[in-house]
């Protein structure tokens, strides 16, 4: 399957498309139809904070078609690290193999940039397991982030 | 006396950043529409039952059973499962600073957990906060559903 990567602002704009927002819960945080019912999309995608987010982001067609997202920054720290702030497959193009090509990108972004670690949140059991698979490991890096985290509240 | 009574539900605590807004002070006045938010937020991980309290003088809310959600929550970790299950829970139930800000409920809608948090006034809540979120800081090493994964590029 040929995927294309779009590294772009057009983001926003492209998800501004209230159809495309719905084949993009995780990102647009819903999954619930009746909380976006009534919202417009740019009502959607404020709520959805990612969009704020400052890492790039990476956009996957095929055919023509937006099949993934991602969003990536490069952390300075004691390593130089890239963050996937979000990765989603569309839910409609799931079980194609995307995630394992948009990952190579991802992987290929990290190299380019002198990246020694990806670092990531997994958010469920079956994130987990996915990234485990992909070869992540339970960061020890964990404590400081989750500090981090925490003191947002 | 203090007018306005603060709910403390644990189990917002853990929630998603990106609605971290959203995280606890929720006052009687808006509790129920706050429950609706966290309900419809949280579907499909799970949906909290929730019981009526009165408060020690007499003032009425709304309380999150808290002991099911920590269970599930912070199992998402499998090498912390065990862990977290059993340590945590022990601790709000047992240890300082949880232990006296949990009361014992004996309301029939709570039959799923003995416990639960329940109100208290401006002034306790948010110095019990700060001791829990500084406790909490210094114990976690996952925070709800979270995980801090890495690859490293050998």
């Amino acid at each position: 399957m040929e995927v294309e990567l779009h590294t772009t602002a057009e983001v926003k704009e492209l998800l501004s498309n209230m159809e495309i927002i719905k084949r993009f819960p995780m990102i647009c945080y819903d999954k619930e139809e009746s909380r976006i019912e009534g919202k417009t999309a740019e009502e959607i995608m404020d709520e959805a904070k990612t969009m704020k987010y400052k890492g790039e982001w990476m956009v996957f067609t095929s055919m023509g078609v937006i099949v993934g997202l991602a969003c990536a920054q490069v952390e300075e720290k004691k390593t130089r690290n890239l963050f996937l702030l979000d990765f989603e497959v569309a839910s409609d193009a799931q079980g194609n193999g995307f995630s394992n090509i948009m990952l190579d990108y991802v992987f290929k972004y990290a190299r380019k940039h002198d990246c020694q670690y990806i670092t990531l949140m997994a958010f469920d059991d079956s994130a987990f397991e996915y990234w485990k698979h992909q070869g992540f490991s339970v960061s020890t890096k964990t404590t400081p982030r989750l500090r981090l985290l925490f003191k947002k509240v | 006396m203090v007018s306005k009574y603060i709910y403390f539900a644990a189990n917002n605590m853990i929630e998603h950043p990106l609605y971290m807004k959203s995280f606890i002070l929720g006052e009687t006045e808006n509790i129920l529409e706050r429950q609706h938010q966290y309900n419809v937020m949280q579907k499909g991980i799970q949906q909290i039952p929730t019981g009526t309290l009165t408060s020690v003088d007499g003032q009425d809310g709304l309380i999150f059973p808290f002991v099911d959600y920590f269970k599930l929550t912070l199992n998402t970790v499998s090498n912390a499962k065990n862990r977290h299950d059993t340590y945590l829970h022990d601790i709000i139930l047992h240890e300082r600073p949880f232990k006296d800000l949990v009361y014992h409920v004996k309301d029939k809608l709570l039959m799923n957990t003995k416990e639960a948090f329940a109100f208290y006034n401006t002034s306790d809540f948010i110095r019990d906060i700060e001791r829990i979120k500084e406790f909490l800081i210094e114990n976690l090493t996952s925070f709800g559903h979270y995980a801090v994964m890495e690859h490293l590029f050998t």
